[in-house]
């Protein structure tokens, strides 16, 4: 069985450590486990990781501080894992440099999603753009959107909510702009944010954006149909 | 009655003080005109005496041919002067103590001087005003000022009381003499009057003073209660002002921290709460999923997912996680359309103007309210319809839906936490009762409410409104 990739849980939590190896092992991950600081750093000199799972609720330092630090010497995707629906913690888990978050207690399913989408990401990523970790606001036509925050403003600073699914094709665009991506691709890049995403065809999804973000005439046509299969993101997107 | 007595505490007092007021004033009069009566009166009285004992021994000395000569000398008005066999009072028996205390001190020191008796009585004005009192210079044609002065007197002895005397002489004779009796001065002149007006203005004007001074600590007092009840993170009040009001300050101060102490307590707990049930939950969920059964563990993981929810709705009622986060400018109809989304029996209608309806408030809150209405709309109602409208400073969400509705008299439990419609309890509606108690304190955080009502096609209609803010 060839590995689908090799994993660091790192779990106060001797149990949930066992637990998730063997539902990341039945999944074809190679999974080690590591219940401190201590146990962590051994492990990451020892092997290579595609990708860590780091609990914020740590004893001694907390997971946000050890975050800092891994992602001082590599650029190993990391996922935080955090005490329900606080808010600031993924916002500074975000920006202590990890790739994503999830709030405990949380679906494995949606855990393994993530992973494997983190993972994909990063390989899919140049060597530049993983030097670079994507950034957490952009602006583009006037909206800005915060990906931590999972927040969007439009020009008049009002929020406008979008959907779960919607927000993550948006996302997906900002993070891709002028470049045609396949609804294949558009699936795939989507894919381990909420089940939702799988709901409903992305050019539901597509028509939905569209009509959210035309707020007139002028900034009218966002996402372009592209002949032959696939959309493109049209407007420049800027990191602040 | 009661609605004639005053409401408000201002009212009062100056009720109080001007009764008060009226009553010293009078007091003050009635007391005032007793002093100058009972003054006058001792004058009157020794001056009787005087000219008693006076006339007595001119006349009694004098022969009785030259007695008619001497009494026309004597005679000067008011003073009326005669001498008879008879006496004027007819009656021996004293009017009062008084006048027989002086007829006996008269009969006394007169009784050497051949003055047997003695008789004084007093008639009242009444009774003088019939006998018309001789005015002294008819003849002279202009009276001078002090003259005038006199006359006027005169004509005021007229209107007052009169002695009458009678003094037996020795010889059986009897000296009788009208003196008049001075007459009480009036208590208010055109003088004094514009002293005791002023002397009330004054005290008036200064209880209207001291009474803004004394209730203006409770509108500031209704003020910082009902801002405490809004932001329990507010800053104490300011200790100031009189030792009273110093003390209530400080006892405000001091429930507002016990306040929020209790509250502080009670977000701790859920906390707690919830982070340390999340380790074994998140345990339990993956056992299910390690399970190989799968078609058991679907149950599971949905009585796990419930009780997920549970604890989720009890630290979101438990923690006041609004006051945190901060405030936005929201597009009410995306928040609602994005809701409505997540569940398939709500529609949403979309306005055609205007795209945006905003309003002025933390999104994460905002959100779990409007999340909990219209689950509770489902939950209840089957199906359910979202507008957003837009009035004059306000945005209301109304969610209609197509239940069995609630009666009258109920709807104000539901809001109650931890109260469920009796049909609910059961595991398809779930839930412990909270959603509306969480939606409507949410609301109430941003100044706005929720009402329920029912729907004239059956069904309930929620709204929720909210001010738009800036």
């Amino acid at each position: 069985m060839t590995t689908s990739g090799h994993l660091l849980v790192v779990d106060d939590d001797r149990e949930i450590c066992d637990l998730i190896r063997h539902f990341f092992e039945r999944h074809g991950y190679r999974v080690s486990v590591a219940h401190d600081e201590a146990q962590m750093q051994a492990h990451l000199r020892r092997s290579n990781f595609d990708l860590v799972v780091l609990d914020v609720m740590l004893p001694g330092r907390n997971g946000l501080e050890l975050c800092r630090d891994i992602r001082a010497k590599s650029q190993v995707p990391i996922i935080m894992v955090t005490a329900v629906g606080e808010t600031t913690d993924r916002i500074v888990g975000l920006e202590m440099g990890a790739d994503d978050y999830l709030a405990k207690p949380f679906e494995p399913r949606e855990l393994l999603a993530r992973v494997r989408a983190v993972i994909r990401r990063f390989a899919a990523a140049g060597e530049a753009e993983r030097q670079t970790r994507p950034a957490q606001t952009y602006k583009f036509s006037g909206w800005t959107i915060d990906l931590a925050q999972r927040r969007l403003w439009s020009d008049d600073n009002v929020v406008v909510t979008l959907t779960t699914a919607e927000f993550d094709l948006l996302t997906v665009f900002v993070t891709h702009p002028r470049r045609t991506l396949s609804r294949d691709q558009l699936l795939d890049l989507t894919q381990g944010r909420e089940a939702q995403a799988f709901d409903r065809s992305i050019d539901i999804l597509v028509s939905r954006l569209r009509r959210k973000l035309t707020q007139s005439a002028e900034n009218a046509n966002f996402i372009v149909t592209v002949r032959g299969g696939g959309y493109m993101f049209a407007p420049a997107v800027e990191t602040p | 009655m009661r609605r004639l007595l005053p409401q408000s505490l201002p009212a009062w007092v100056l009720l109080i003080v001007v009764a008060g007021l009226i009553a010293a004033q009078t007091a003050t009069l009635i007391i005032a005109s007793h002093g100058v009566a009972s003054t006058g009166r001792s004058f009157d009285l020794f001056r009787l005496g005087e000219r008693t004992v006076a006339l007595s021994k001119a006349l009694y000395s004098a022969t009785p041919t030259a007695r008619p000569g001497l009494l026309d000398d004597l005679a000067t008005p008011p003073l009326m002067l005669s001498m008879s066999a008879r006496p004027a009072v007819t009656s021996a028996i004293p009017a009062d103590d008084e006048l027989a205390e002086l007829e006996d001190i008269l009969v006394a020191k007169l009784g050497r001087d051949g003055v047997s008796d003695i008789r004084i009585r007093e008639e009242d004005p009444a009774a003088v005003l019939r006998v018309t009192v001789p005015r002294a210079n008819d003849a002279e044609d202009e009276p001078g000022n002090v003259e005038e002065q006199l006359s006027e007197a005169a004509s005021n002895l007229g209107r007052s009381g009169r002695f009458v005397v009678s003094v037996q002489f020795n010889d059986g004779q009897w000296l009788n003499f009208v003196s008049p009796v001075t007459p009480d001065p009036p208590v208010l002149t055109p003088q004094n009057i514009p002293l005791y007006v002023g002397a009330a203005v004054f005290i008036i004007l200064l209880s209207l003073w001291t009474i803004r001074q004394l209730t203006a600590p409770y509108a500031a007092f209704e003020r910082a209660v009902k801002a405490i009840g809004n932001d329990l993170n507010r800053p104490p009040l300011p200790e100031t002002g009189s030792r009273e009001v110093r003390a209530a300050v400080r006892a405000i101060n001091w429930m507002q921290g016990k306040v929020r102490d209790y509250v502080s307590e009670r977000e701790h707990l859920a906390a707690a709460l919830a982070h340390d049930l999340r380790t074994p939950v998140t345990r339990l969920r993956l056992r299910f999923e390690l399970l190989k059964k799968q078609n058991e563990t679907k149950a599971l993981i949905a009585d796990l997912a419930e009780i997920e929810a549970i604890i989720q709705s009890v630290v979101d009622f438990a923690s006041h996680e609004p006051h945190k986060e901060a405030s936005e400018r929201i597009d009410m109809i995306s928040l609602a359309e994005a809701i409505s989304d997540d569940f398939p029996e709500v529609q949403m209608d979309q306005p055609a103007e205007p795209a945006r309806i905003v309003c002025t408030g933390r999104p994460i809150a905002l959100k779990r309210c409007l999340t909990n209405l219209i689950d509770n709309a489902v939950k209840y109602g089957k199906r359910a319809r979202v507008t957003v409208t837009e009035t004059d400073g306000n945005v209301g969400v109304a969610i209609a839906d197509e239940g069995e509705g609630i009666p009258a008299g109920e709807i104000e439990n539901v809001f109650q936490p931890f109260e469920r419609r009796e049909r609910s309890r059961n595991r398809e509606t779930g839930g412990i009762g909270l959603g509306l108690a969480i939606a409507r304190g949410i609301a109430r955080a941003h100044q706005g409410d929720i009402t329920m009502t029912p729907r004239p096609e059956g069904g309930m209609k929620v709204v929720l409104s909210l001010p738009k803010g800036v």
